[in-house]
């Protein structure tokens, strides 16, 4: 029982269980990405990529499975916060808005088609040509 | 667009009021014009301000509006109509109030921040471990408005910060501007009833260096997070004064005038927090742009997020201080509630 207990409230907050997803991009320089810098561009803490393209962070929906994922692991708290964190720093002026979309189908698809977009996925399988090298 | 309903209830010697208001609201756009040019701008349509918040008198204001060109991380040019980037609060919130971590806002907002500025930003961010970060500002200063600035000598912001951890930022600046025969215009945010305006007794057409130092701290970690805000204001008479003039008045040495304001909320779960706040402003007898005072504000206050975009605060303040000053002591409390909401 106690158990149980402990593993439900482990699953109430996401954020415990929060493991990095895959990284897809397009056109990104420097590869490989570690998780900290990873960690780092989905805070909105970098804009240009050293081939000038622009950092272009793709998430799927603030209400998505996904998004909950990102935000555990990238902030080390819930989607609702992750949420908030990302409001604050577009309306500071200090980040471009991240692009969100409706599934992994079409982050798979709008980083195809956008030179430095960045994302994870957690249930789709990558293509190879928008792995992004990790050490 | 961000927006906000408050009720207020007031009790100043024995007398009650009552008020509820509709606050601004705030249409914000932020777009991408090129891969390395973004737009952003803020126009809020807001009541007319006067004690009562009148009727149906509305005004529109343009209160951001900026093109930045984006280098590298180190350097981004800014141009157009900013927030000064003197404080956190100036940087972050300003027109967000669904980003307020109390009802109002500090003190010095309305008395010692300069809040706007037109002109030249050079700006650096999230450089090196500590995740340095830059503002230098180049632009009309407080006694210009936003179509003209009938003077050569511009205001200067230099502001520095550090992000050693995630929702940490640990700030300081310092800005120093002339403030021509006395006057504030629309940038400088000096429109409360705390500041000498012609005609009033004290007031005197002179010109003013007016210099402000910021320190702000920032920490969201855990189950709390705090804010603190400092500000120092050393007003004296400018160069540009005649000498016989500044003789007569008697070579008065700067004023140093502070303001502390202080946060510390405790998260309930993962909604709900209960918060304390503190705000103390001190202006000195012989200042020449602010009437003198010496007042406190504590309270208690409790927030509740609907959702990352709507909330609800309620809070209660005692007003207080000490006598002697321009402005009396007050002697009054307060309980608001706040509905703040964001729509995009």
């Amino acid at each position: 029982m106690r158990c149980f207990i402990i593993l439900l409230a482990l699953g109430w907050n996401g954020a415990l269980f929060a493991q990095m997803g895959t990284p897809v991009g397009n056109d990104l320089d420097p590869v490989p990405l570690t998780e900290t810098e990873l960690k780092e561009i989905f805070l909105g803490n970098k804009s240009i990529w050293d081939n000038n393209n622009p950092v272009t962070v793709v998430l799927t929906s603030s209400d998505s499975e996904g998004f909950a994922k990102v935000a555990g692991w990238a902030l080390e708290a819930g989607a609702f916060e992750f949420q908030k964190h990302w409001l604050s720093i577009v309306f500071q002026g200090r980040a471009n808005a991240p692009v969100f979309l409706n599934s992994e189908e079409e982050v798979l698809a709008y980083i195809r088609g956008h030179k430095g977009a960045i994302g994870l996925l957690y249930t789709l399988p990558v293509p190879p040509e928008l792995t992004v090298e990790t050490p | 667009m961000f927006g906000h309903f408050t009720a207020n209830v007031e009790l100043e010697n024995d007398e009650q009021f009552s008020e509820l208001s509709m606050g601004e609201h705030d249409f914000f756009v932020q777009s991408k014009v090129t891969p390395r040019i973004s737009f952003l701008s803020e126009t809020i349509v807001a009541p007319v301000s006067d004690d009562h918040h009148g009727g149906a008198d509305f005004r529109v204001s343009i209160e951001r509006a900026r093109l930045k060109y984006q280098y590298s991380e180190w350097l981004s040019v800014i141009v157009g109509k900013m927030h000064t980037p003197v404080n956190y609060w100036n940087d972050v919130y300003h027109h967000g109030r669904l980003f307020f971590p109390t009802i109002d806002r500090p003190r010095a907002f309305g008395s010692h921040v300069p809040i706007h500025t037109l002109g030249l930003r050079l700006q650096g961010q999230n450089i090196g471990k500590l995740k340095f970060g830059y503002d230098l500002v180049i632009g009309n200063g407080m006694s210009a408005n936003d179509i003209s600035d009938n003077n050569f000598q511009k205001s200067v912001t230099a502001a520095v910060h550090i992000k050693p951890e995630k929702q940490t930022r640990i700030s300081i600046s310092a800005y120093r501007d002339v403030l021509f025969e006395n006057k504030g215009g629309s940038h400088s945010g000096h429109a409360s009833s705390g500041h000498l305006t012609m005609g009033e007794e004290g007031w005197l057409p002179v010109d003013l260096d007016y210099e402000l130092y910021c320190f702000s701290l920032y920490r969201n970690k855990g189950k709390w997070e705090i804010l603190t805000e400092f500000t120092l204001n050393r007003t004296k008479l400018a160069s540009s004064n005649d000498a016989e003039l500044i003789a007569s008045l008697g070579n008065p040495d700067a004023t140093a005038n502070t303001t502390t304001y202080l946060y510390a909320g405790r998260k309930l779960g993962n909604r709900n927090s209960l918060y304390v706040l503190g705000d103390r402003i001190r202006t000195q007898t012989q200042d020449f742009h602010m009437k003198s005072n010496d007042l406190l504000k504590v309270g208690i206050g409790w927030q509740h997020e609907f959702s990352a975009l709507v909330k609800t605060q309620i809070q209660a303040e005692r007003y207080t201080g000490r006598d002697g000053f321009e402005i009396p002591a007050d002697d009054k409390w307060e309980l608001k509630v706040r509905l703040a909401y964001c729509l995009y």
